[in-house]
Order: structure tokens, then C-alpha cells, then sequence
């Protein structure tokens, strides 16, 4: 019991480190990473909506869980839990290995620059897949010894697959440890399907607007103080310059890169000597790097292949598939570490080595505690937010929502100026239209939504009255403008909420206006298939974790009593 | 004597790797390098830099 718990201890201490402030009272909204206090099921959020279905199913799980568990706390919940979850599932990869070689592996799990950077950046889908990859190696290597899966394999697929890209390095690392011959496949690969049918399902029925998606160059892997490559070696590499730590811009980067191959190397002979599965392990290493890799070699022919390829958008941010790599360096390392101990002659040198191979990653990445040195932190909506949510719930008018001013991302005030996805989308009771142009650099990548193209044209239209009679024809009824987020165009339209920050407006009933986005019977019939199966999947996990845990709580009570 | 040696480099190792490492989390979450946009008056706030 204390082989677990010391490793997930020390996972605890240093997901608190490096979590901060973030663990405060109130939201953290950085970038990507966008949480309301109730997030309501609205056709968007099933992927329903005229927008490519960038958050499914994360977005629908969330607006499920939050009736249970208040959304500021589900929030601290998933952040908590992929920090710890990742340490204490790398920690259990090499139970076998020595404390020294698991406390290590935790620290690389942990504090690595891929958990900082995508957690500054917002991608907590991507950070839950990347806690559950060690997880479900366990899982796989059981499976094909052929032991029965762990009652957790489903809880955890599910939480590692709450994106499309999670779902990919999900499926991808259960089904290369868990398919061997003689083993029935048919049971894991209907569960990977399953849990990964929402974005698969809605991702092709918006496939015309996924094959517009671009900008592999803007996206690729980008080197930090490290050439591109290298940088991907320690899976650092995001391609925005904004959330990667300072201290990966000096020298700490190349140290941090020395340490690792250091380790690598020592623990490799003995890791391939002693893994059955080191082909599949050694593959998933070299698919994930070879996927960051190629968006920074090839981005123009990667760019103009998606046009033609359906899903090849999906890998343009091409460093998100690194966690990948993270069962070699977890293998590796640990042995590693206990190739070095072994060759020290005493407990005081072999202390002093676990001390630092322990405390390196911290050290290397030093400004990636207390909440990435200030760059994440936690806000309070305004109360007018709310009060405006309340209104639009009560109003009766047909239509959708159009977001103003129009662009995609904000820097409000209160969230100390923090650069994040406008959040009102998510706080209003109905389907929005919102603009999905990305600017990065100076550079604008068009977004994918023909609708959103739409209302861009609408809006250019001088006259505000002509504004509104052509959004009502796009099935808009309603506009809301958030005046404190600079310029917006005036749309005519009686004011419903207005508190000088926030203004709520319906717009003048007109004779062709249209109701909202209409869905075509065959995309509803297959969209609503692809989420029963995977409720079904929700619903058998739900009880095989109940289970485990009146299992538990049995063996627990007979162990007292005997 | 080696004994003695290994104890003192021992500690000196691990109790500056441990050190440098308290000073250098203590020095970044204390020196907030992290640059916000100066304005929100722009209504276009970028998704990123790749600079």
C-alpha cells in the first residue's frame, strides 16, 4: 500500500505546486479552457450546431456533470486529477522499479512542459488523455497477457477520450498494448469506437467545413530554446510562443534535455531487455513524434493534403499528440534511474541521487509552479453575466444567439486581461453564432462555419436596421454585445437586458426570417446513434466503478472483522 | 575516507539540486514575467504568437 501512496503523495504536492493559485476560489479561464457555472445541453454542445464540434463530447459531459458537482469545482477536480492521475499512473507503470525510479517518473509525468503548456493553453481534454496513457498501458499489458481489464479501463478511456485528438492518443496507446493475437479484439475496439463515436459522428457530418480547416504552418511544432525536433524530444514544442515558460527560452531547456537522454539511454538496454510489448511501446514513441515532427517539416503539403483528406485538420496542432511518447520516457527513465543507483556504493550517494532525479524537472522548469508564475489564475464572472443568462432563459422569441463584438477571443478585465475564448457562448441558454477566425501572429486563419461567414456579411451591411433583417434571415433572434470587449457594429433591435456592459437585444420580427440552424434528418438520426452508444458506454462504467467500490468497501469491512 | 567523501559530495549534490530548485520555483512565481495585452479596447484579441 505505501509503494502506492508515497508516489501519489508526491503527485499531489506538486500538482498543488504548480496548480496555485488556480486552485482559488472561482474559474480558470485561459485560452482554450472556458468553464461557466452551468453550462446548458444546447444543440451546439451535441455538435448539432453550424460550427465545426471542436468540444465534444467534453463539453456535453460537462453540462451534465456540473448539476451534480457546482462547475468552479468540477473544474479544480479534472485539473487536480490529470496532474495526479498522470504522476500516480506513471509512478504504477514501473511498480516494480525502485522508489527513487518511481518518484522520478512522477516529477517527468508531472512537471513536464507538455502538462504546462497545455494547461496555460486551455486543453484540458488533452491533459486527462495525457494522464490516462500510463493508466491504460496497464491496462493493455494486462489485457494481453490475458487478464481480465481492470474495472477502471472504461472510466479511464472515457476521461481520456474527451476530444477528438485525446480520443485519437486514447484509442491508439490501449489498442497497441491491448491487440494481440489469440485475444479476442472485438470488445476493446468496440469500446474505443464507442467512447470516440460523438466526435467521430459529428466530425463527419461537418466534414465540408473540417476540409476548409487550415494553418498547418501557424500550428506546427515550434522550437523553443531547442531546434523544433529536440524540443519534441522533451515534449515541449506548443506552437504558441505565449504559454511556453521562460524558462524553456535558456540554457534550462538544453539541461532539462541532457537529464532526460541521459536517463534514457542508461535505461534503455535494460527496458528493451525486460518489456515484451517494447515494439508497440517503441512505435507509439515514434508515431507521436513523427506526427509533431511532420506538421513542422511539412506544413504547405500537410495544408493542401487536407483539403482532399477528411480528419488530416485534426493533426495541424501537431505537437497535442506527444503524450505518445511518455510510456518510453516513463519506461526508460525509471530504469534509468535504477541503472545509475545501482552502480552508487552507499545510502548517502544513492539518497542524493534520488533527490535530484526527483527534484531535476522541478528544477529545470522552475517557472512552471505556483500557477505557471502567474499565468493562469482564477476569476468571477460579473453578476450582470447571469442576470443577462436568466433573461435570454425567459424570453419566447424564436431564434439563436449572435455574439458581439465580433471576434473569438477576449482579455477581459476581470480575468486579469488572461487572453480567453469568449465565455458567453457557453453562459447563454441557446445555440450561439460567434466568429471563428483564430488570429495568431498578425496572421488570420479563417474559421470553418459557413454560417458565422454569413453573419460576418450581414454585419458588414451599413445600415443597422439592414443588419438585423439579415441576420433574422440567418435565424438569429437575438444579439448580445459585450461593450467592456471594444468596438462592435450596432444592430437594430429592442434592448431586453442592458447594464452600460453588457447589452441583450430582439431583433424586429421579420416575414422570411428563419427559426435557427436547421439539421438534416440523417445527420440528427446518426448523431443521436453515436450518442446512445456512448451513454451505453457511460452507463456500464458507472456501474463497474460502483461496483469496484462496494467490492472495496466489503473487503475493507471483512479485513476488520477478521 | 572514500566513505566520507561520497557522504559530504552526497549532500553537497543533493542539497543543491534541492536548493536550486525551492530558489529558482520561489524567484519565477515571485518575478511575473507573463505579459497580458495592454488593452482591451481592441476587440481582437489574438489567439497566440509564433514569433
Amino acid at each position: 500500500m505505501i509503494e502506492r501512496v508515497v508516489p501519489t503523495v508526491w503527485a499531489g504536492v506538486l500538482a498543488v505546486l504548480l496548480l496555485g493559485p488556480a486552485l482559488g476560489p472561482g474559474f480558470v479561464l485561459s485560452y482554450d479552457m472556458v468553464w461557466v457555472p452551468d453550462l446548458t445541453l444546447t444543440r451546439d454542445v451535441l455538435g448539432l450546431g453550424s460550427g465545426l464540434p471542436r468540444a465534444v463530447p467534453s463539453d456535453a459531459v460537462v453540462a451534465v456533470l456540473d448539476e451534480i458537482v457546482p462547475g468552479f469545482l468540477l473544474q479544480k477536480l479534472v485539473l487536480v486529477g490529470a496532474l495526479v492521475g498522470a504522476g500516480a499512473g506513471a509512478a504504477e507503470l514501473v511498480r516494480d522499479r525502485s522508489l527513487a525510479a518511481r518518484l522520478a517518473v512522477v516529477s517527468l509525468a508531472v512537471w513536464s512542459p507538455y502538462a504546462a503548456e497545455r494547461l496555460w493553453m486551455g486543453h484540458w481534454p488533452m491533459l486527462l488523455a495525457y494522464a490516462a496513457v500510463p493508466w491504460l498501458v496497464i491496462a493493455g499489458r494486462r489485457r494481453a497477457a490475458g487478464e481480465r481489464s481492470p474495472v477502471w479501463l472504461l472510466p479511464v478511456l472515457i476521461a481520456g477520450s474527451l476530444s477528438a485528438s485525446a480520443g485519437l492518443v486514447a484509442g491508439a496507446v490501449l489498442l497497441a498494448t491491448g491487440l494481440r493475437r489469440g485475444r479476442r479484439p472485438i470488445l476493446l475496439v468496440v469500446a474505443v469506437v464507442a467512447v470516440n463515436a460523438p466526435w467521430l459522428v459529428t466530425g463527419l457530418t461537418h466534414s465540408g467545413q473540417a476540409a476548409a480547416a487550415s494553418g498547418f504552418e501557424v500550428f506546427a511544432l515550434r522550437g523553443d530554446a531547442l531546434p523544433a525536433p529536440l524540443a519534441a524530444l522533451s515534449l515541449a514544442g506548443i506552437w504558441n510562443t505565449s504559454v511556453v515558460p521562460a524558462s524553456r527560452d535558456g540554457w534550462l531547456a538544453w539541461a532539462a534535455l541532457a537529464f532526460l537522454v541521459v536517463l534514457v539511454v542508461a535505461g534503455f538496454r535494460r527496458w528493451w531487455r525486460s518489456d515484451e510489448q517494447r515494439v508497440s511501446i517503441l512505435t507509439l514513441w515514434a508515431a507521436g513524434l513523427t506526427v509533431a515532427v511532420a506538421g513542422w517539416a511539412a506544413p504547405e503539403a500537410l495544408d493542401a493534403l487536407a483539403q482532399d483528406v477528411p480528419g488530416l485538420a485534426l493533426l495541424r496542432d501537431s505537437s497535442r499528440l506527444l503524450p505518445l511518447c511518455l510510456p518510453l520516457l516513463i519506461l526508460t527513465v525509471a530504469a534509468g534511474v535504477d541503472v545509475v543507483g545501482e552502480r552508487l556504493r552507499g545510502s548517502a550517494p544513492r539518497w542524493a541521487a534520488a533527490i535530484v532525479v526527483a527534484l531535476a524537472p522541478v528544477a529545470l522548469l522552475p517557472d512552471a509552479a505556483w500557477g505557471l508564475a502567474g499565468g493562469i489564475g482564477t476569476a468571477d464572472y460579473p453578476a450582470s453575466w447571469q442576470q443577462a443568462r436568466m433573461t435570454l432563459a425567459e424570453e419566447r422569441a424564436p431564434g439563436d444567439v449572435l455574439v458581439l463584438p465580433w471576434s473569438a477571443y477576449r482579455a477581459p478585465e476581470w480575468n486579469a486581461r488572461r487572453p480567453v475564448l469568449d465565455p458567453l457562448p457557453r453562459m447563454l441558454t441557446r445555440p450561439s453564432v460567434t466568429d471563428g477566425d483564430l488570429v495568431v501572429g498578425g496572421t488570420t486563419i479563417p474559421g470553418e462555419d459557413r454560417r458565422a461567414t454569413s453573419a460576418a456579411e450581414a454585419l458588414a451591411v451599413p445600415d443597422p436596421q439592414a443588419r438585423a433583417s439579415a441576420l433574422r434571415r440567418l435565424g438569429i433572434g437575438y444579439v448580445i454585445t459585450d461593450r467592456t470587449a471594444g468596438e462592435a457594429p450596432r444592430v437594430a433591435g429592442k434592448a431586453v437586458f442592458d447594464d452600460g456592459g453588457l447589452l441583450l437585444q430582439r431583433l424586429p420580427e421579420e416575414r422570411d426570417a428563419v427559426t435557427g440552424h436547421a439539421t438534416h434528418p440523417a445527420t440528427l438520426v446518426a448523431t443521436i446513434g453515436a450518442w446512445a452508444a456512448y451513454v451505453l458506454v457511460w452507463l456500464v462504467a458507472t456501474t463497474s466503478t460502483v461496483l469496484l467500490l462496494i467490492s472495496m468497501a466489503r473487503r475493507r469491512t471483512a479485513r476488520v472483522r477478521g | 575516507m572514500g566513505n566520507i567523501i561520497a557522504i559530504v559530495a552526497s549532500i553537497l549534490v543533493g542539497g543543491g539540486v534541492a536548493a536550486a530548485t525551492v530558489v529558482g520555483v520561489v524567484t519565477s512565481s515571485t518575478d511575473n514575467t507573463v505579459k497580458n495585452p495592454p488593452t482591451v479596447s481592441e476587440s481582437t484579441i489574438q489567439y497566440g504568437t509564433s514569433d
